[in-house]
């Protein structure tokens, strides 16, 4: 062991004695290739008599004078020191090979090199003489102490050399992501070139490395470029060093930043580039740029497009207390000051409520009342709302009068007036606004000749005067007929409306178009005792008449005292059998809607038991029409009567027309006379359509019925 | 051995115990200064949304979504595309189509014949945007309008796509656009729901359109879209039951928000507290809604703007004047989606319907809001869940055809809410059937809606089940060129 220790001891001694050589003829040694391999294991070596000699220290400190203390543990205390002493000189051999090959600007290496070197001598010096000073604490451990702040100061410069000034200290040190820097105030270098070139660059491009003689760390720099020449061309910006050298493969040599290196982003390499296109100016402001343009767009999603107020956020109590249901008010954005207010519902604004936000009206940018009962008198209030940039008053009462006193809003940019009763001459005393870019004056009655006077008087604000029908005639949509009860039994009273104010409803009852002049106009409701088409349509002057809409309404003044069904429906569209046939439902235009009895093939027979309830006048039967769905008019309607089921008559066979080609889908009704006699009994064969016509894209197949009412008159 | 366990076993004494304690529990202590969000220190995300707070200033305050359910097809109405008009009948060249999945309709088809459209186009404002005769009205404020012809999906069936677009997953039960910006921004007027939602019917083939289109998936359930119907009772169950006046339903409330604040006290569910929020806020509807949907007091310039059919209830045209009036009452997201639009055949005959019901009250709606000083800070948004297929589905004659389900490419115009106006983004191929630039994805497309809102994506996010929640999920990028 001891024997160890001795060889160590002079091992240390001996680079101790090389390295004061190799110092003394610095300037005339040159480093064999060979011997850059160890120089270059400089930084890995380093670190053990760091370690070796801080806790060396520490164990000094910590324990009794040395005299005092234990053999073994202050045995292991020098052994620490030994090698540290040892590693200490080796690291300052290495070092001093490795800063020959160049690359290093002076400075930081000038101190590293000499405090790494004296820390090979003190610490074989102390080494040697440690025991001389046993009976002195101050000095036992006051040297060693001093040793430790040798290696902070030293490794602190070594430090600077390989991962740039400052590195340990840059986290705490003030601020430097420009993420709040509101975008109006973002310059193109400082903002966002300076940053990529600080974090990507700058480790090797500064002044104490000067790696290709390029040193990035200020503006003069930059523009002196390298030993390679400068670093872009003005006048042919493609052929730039710099953005060949980014752009290049990463495997060349000259790509940049080196192999192995954190390398430049795609958006970042876009911004140097446009940065250069752009003329490479420090100074141009990145809002100064084509909106339409990369950079102008990296920079929206990069800065704080919030803008930033001089004044301060109101308490945020405050604007607790002010907002209500029907005052909102809020922050534009978080951590803005800005405040918008916005007030909703008529009924409850009251002039006081406008009064209260005099506490806030500072932070007040943007006020919208529209809709809200303000009037002329309530608009003064507003002049103390210095910094209100948008003010919405659509809808208001506000006249001239009251616009008079908006003329002091020096930050006024935007003004809604839609709906409101001002004029061309009310809007011409808002000269003083120089900040106003926008308003809105649809709906006032302010004359085009009127506004283009306006355009002339504010060169710089747009007047958006909106829509104007310019006299275009458009048609009238269809009146409503009320109510889907086609089928009634007592008297009624059909209603009829109409969606747009001030419209005229004529009508007719025999299913005629009305006319403009002598159809009856409708009132409240059109009264019907019998079965009837209701046509109506409506008129406007200024509009076109609409189209005609038309309804039938069937009465049905018998009800049976029972109905049979003689065949049954099939089964898929049963509906509720007998019953929906004097149900005065009317099924709808879908005939599986359950009102409808369908048949097919077979003929649909329904016996009616009238009792003493004899029609004489007529029956109707209600049907549906779907070509397209294979349901047809039925082929044939029979009609039996007598006075029971045993002794039944004909009275009528009735072919029914066929169409020749689709119809429209919807209802069709057939109606025919009845015997003008007493009979208790009626009975209807209603037959389907066995082949579907020859126009028909089904042409062949059988067609359907479908039946939902039976109406006795 | 033994012994030695014993001995190691006394060695643990309570003091020694405590004292090991005190170390390890001061490590986790020091450890935990560098995670700020473990014990709620500083403001975390959550926090800052609790806020519910732009988190920058937002370019749009609201949002129109005029959803045209179905698909309409872009090779009719914007993707102009004259090569399909001269190579009408031929076949679509595999190097173009590079083996894309079709759909069950037409994956059998052996051949896919090249559809050209059979109406006229024309090119309209600063843009020169191509656009069909089909929509006069919309050609004609093409200067307000920002054509992104480069929209894409992954989803090729209607329910997927449709549920991609509204809540940004194709599986349902993810919250919907609405409902985030409901979390995220709250509702701007108290007295109404922060997003509502609008249904009407075109008479071309439809298309199902569902309530968990407009669900609160796992946000609260107070971000649940509010759907409008055209009826007398616009909002269903809001009125009060025959025989209770206002005073009386007032009492009610208060006594039973009692009873349920006395329960949440008890068991803290926040649903318990959605729940009073909501029935509040439906006592205020019960006067904000119908002055709100009393469209009769409309002047009858803007009747002729929107067109008739915007007094008739349940109608598009009516819905995109609700939407306005909504959208100024303070509603954050409005959603509309207007059916028809799947024409699989018959596609001539089909469109010209759909888009005489949507042209003029569509336009009319971003005119309508211009005039107000509204539409730069109101996002209106038009378009479907995906595209149409350059090859006819069925059989092709000279005028008439169909078109299958096409998601590689499609077109949506936005208007307003800091958008670029009069622009047209992004291109496709010659063959109207892949994007050549600037490809714009469903997340993309949200993640530049939620920015226009002031909303940063990435930051707007809940967490449920142990993960944390985007409306873009893992992906989206804010797309900067069509952003004003």
């Amino acid at each position: 062991m001891t024997k160890l220790r001795g060889l160590i001891a002079n091992g240390s001694f001996f680079i101790c004695c090389l390295l004061a050589f190799l110092l003394a003829f610095e300037n005339s040694f040159a480093t064999p290739t060979w011997l850059q391999v160890l120089g270059r294991m400089h930084p890995l070596l380093l670190h053990f008599p760091i370690a070796l000699l801080v806790v060396y220290a520490l164990l000094v400190f910590v324990s009794k004078t040395p005299a005092e203390s234990p053999a073994d543990e202050s045995l292991r205390a020098d052994d620490l020191l030994l090698l540290g002493s040892f590693t200490a000189a080796l690291s300052a051999l290495m070092g001093l090979l490795l800063s020959k090959e160049g690359g290093y600007a002076e400075g930081s290496l000038t101190w590293h090199k000499w405090g790494g070197a004296l820390i090979a001598f003190a610490s074989y010096g102390w080494y040697t003489f440690r025991k001389t000073c046993n009976h002195q604490p101050i000095l036992s451990k006051g040297i060693p102490v001093a040793m430790v702040a040798l290696v902070t100061f030293a490794g602190h410069q070594g430090a600077n050399i390989t991962h740039g000034e400052n590195f340990v200290l840059a986290p705490v040190m003030p601020d430097e992501s420009f993420e709040d820097v509101p975008f109006a105030e973002a310059v193109i270098y400082d903002h966002m070139v300076q940053p990529i070139l600080k974090e990507k660059c700058m480790g090797c491009h500064n002044s104490l490395k000067a790696k290709g003689e390029l040193v990035m760390e200020s503006p003069e720099a930059i523009l002196a470029g390298g030993k390679n020449g400068l670093l872009w061309d003005s006048l042919n910006y493609e052929a730039s060093l710099l953005l060949k050298r980014i752009h290049l493969p990463e495997s060349v040599e000259e790509h940049m930043p080196p192999e192995g290196k954190t390398q430049l982003t795609d958006e970042e390499k876009e911004v140097i580039e446009a940065w250069i296109a752009g003329g490479a100016s420090f100074h141009t402001l990145v809002a100064e740029t084509a909106p339409d343009q990369p950079l102008y767009q990296i920079a929206q999603a990069k800065f704080n497009l919030t803008k930033a107020y001089d004044f301060k956020a109101a308490d945020p109590e405050l604007v607790e207390a002010l907002n209500s249901n029907y005052r909102i008010i809020s922050p534009v954005a978080l951590n803005s000051s800005a405040l918008t207010v916005t007030f909703f519902s008529s009924e409850a604004f009251a002039s006081d409520q406008l009064k209260e936000l005099e506490k806030i009206r500072t932070q007040v940018v943007e006020l919208s009342l529209n809709k809200i009962p303000v009037k002329d008198e309530d608009l003064p209030l507003l002049v103390s709302f210095e910094n209100l940039e948008k003010l919405h008053l659509n809808f208001t009462g506000v006249t001239d009068k009251g616009l008079a006193s908006l003329a002091k809003l020096s930050n006024l940019q935007e003004l809604s007036l839609s709906g409101t009763a001002v004029t061309a001459s009310g809007i011409s005393g808002l000269k003083s606004l120089s900040t106003l870019r926008k308003v809105f004056i649809w709906n006032t009655g302010i004359e085009a000749t009127e506004v283009s006077q306006l355009l002339e008087a504010f060169p710089d604000v747009s007047f958006e005067s909106g829509f104007d029908d310019k006299g275009t005639v458009i048609q009238l949509s269809a009146p409503v007929i009320v109510g889907n009860d086609a089928f009634f039994t007592d008297p009624i009273s059909v209603k009829v409306k109409h969606y747009l104010n001030g419209v005229t409803l004529r009508y007719t009852l025999d299913g005629s178009e009305p006319d403009s002049v002598n159809s009856p106009i409708y009132q409240d409701g059109i009264p019907l005792d019998g079965n009837t088409i209701v046509t109506v349509k409506a008129f406007k002057e200024g509009w076109y008449s609409s189209e005609v809409v038309s309804k039938s309404f069937l009465r049905s003044s018998i009800t049976p005292t029972s109905v049979s069904l003689l065949t049954p429906p099939n089964p898929k569209y049963k509906g509720k059998l007998e019953q929906a046939l004097f149900d005065h439902i009317k099924g709808t235009n879908i005939h599986t809607d359950g009102n409808w009895l369908g048949y097919q093939g077979e003929p649909m027979d329904v016996q009616i038991n009238l009792g003493d309830n004899v029609p004489q006048k007529s029956i109707t039967i209600s049907s549906l029409n779907n070509t397209g769905g294979w349901i047809m008019p039925p082929a044939s309607i029979d009609i039996w009567y007598g006075n029971d089921e045993k002794n039944l008559k004909l009275w009528k066979k009735n072919k029914v027309a066929q169409p020749s080609q689709n119809l429209p889908v919807g209802p069709a009704f057939y109606t025919f006379d009845l015997p003008q006699e007493k009979y208790a009994v009626l009975k209807l064969h209603i037959v389907p359509v066995a082949k579907l016509p020859a126009w028909h894209d089904a042409k062949g197949n059988p067609g359907w019925v479908f039946i939902d009412e039976i109406l006795l008159n | 051995m033994e012994k030695e366990q014993l001995e190691n076993g006394l060695n643990q004494n309570r003091r020694k115990f405590l004292s090991k304690l005190s170390l390890g529990i001061g490590s986790a202590a020091l450890g935990s200064l560098l995670i700020p969000d473990l014990f709620k220190g500083g403001t975390s995300p959550e926090e800052e949304l609790f806020a519910q707070l732009p988190h920058f200033a937002p370019k749009a305050k609201r949002i129109i979504y005029l959803f045209q359910n179905g698909a309409p097809s872009q090779l009719d109405l914007f993707d102009y595309k004259p090569m399909l008009q001269k190579m009408h009948g031929e076949d679509l060249p595999e190097s173009i189509r590079q083996g894309q999945r079709l759909t069950g309709m037409t994956s059998g088809q052996s051949k896919f014949p090249l559809a050209g459209t059979i109406f006229d186009f024309k090119q309209y404002g600063q843009s020169r945007a191509w656009i069909s005769d089909l929509l006069p009205h919309t050609a004609s404020i093409a200067d307000e309008l920002c054509f992104v012809k480069s929209i894409y999906t992954e989803a090729i069936n209607h329910d997927p796509a449709l549920t991609f677009f509204q809540t940004g997953a194709q599986v349902g039960n993810r919250p919907s656009m609405g409902a985030w910006l409901s979390y995220g921004l709250g509702s701007e007027n108290k007295n109404l729901p922060a997003f509502c939602v609008l249904l009407s019917k075109g008479k071309g083939n439809g298309q199902g359109v569902y309530s968990k289109l407009w669900t609160n998936g796992f946000l609260d359930s107070v971000h649940q879209g509010v759907q409008f119907s055209s009826g007398d009772d616009p909002v269903l169950y809001l009125n009060n039951p025959e025989g209770m006046d206002r005073a009386e339903r007032r009492k009610m409330l208060d006594h039973l928000a009692a009873l349920n604040q006395e329960n949440y006290e008890e068991f803290g569910d926040p649903e318990i507290a959605a729940k009073i929020q909501q029935y509040e806020l439906a006592y205020r509807m019960q006067t904000s809604v119908p002055e709100l949907t009393n469209l009769k007091n409309e002047p009858e310039s803007i009747v002729k703007m929107y067109g008739p059919e915007c007094m008739i209830p349940g109608t598009y045209a009516a819905n995109c004047l609700l939407a306005r009036k909504l959208s100024e009452g303070g509603v954050r997201f409005v959603q509309l989606y207007h059916q028809g639009w799947d024409a699989h055949d018959n596609l001539p005959g089909q469109i010209v319907g759909q888009c005489k019901d949507v042209d003029q009250s569509s336009a009319a709606l971003v005119m309508d809001l211009k005039q107000r000083g509204l539409l730069d800070e109101t996002l209106v948004i038009w378009g479907g869940e995906f595209g149409r297929t350059n090859y006819c589905q069925g059989k092709l004659t000279g005028d008439n055809y169909g078109r299958d389900h096409h998601p590689r490419c499609f077109t949506i115009w936005m208007a307003g809410g800091g958008i670029k106006p009069g622009m047209v983004y992004g291109e496709t191929d010659e063959f109207g059937y892949n994007i050549t630039e600037n490809p714009v994805h469903v997340n993309d497309f949200h993640a530049t809606v939620l920015n226009q809102m002031g909303l940063d994506h990435e930051k707007l996010i809940y967490k449920h089940l142990g993960r944390r929640y985007r409306l873009t999920d893992v992906a989206g990028k804010v797309v900067k060129g069509i952003i004003a």
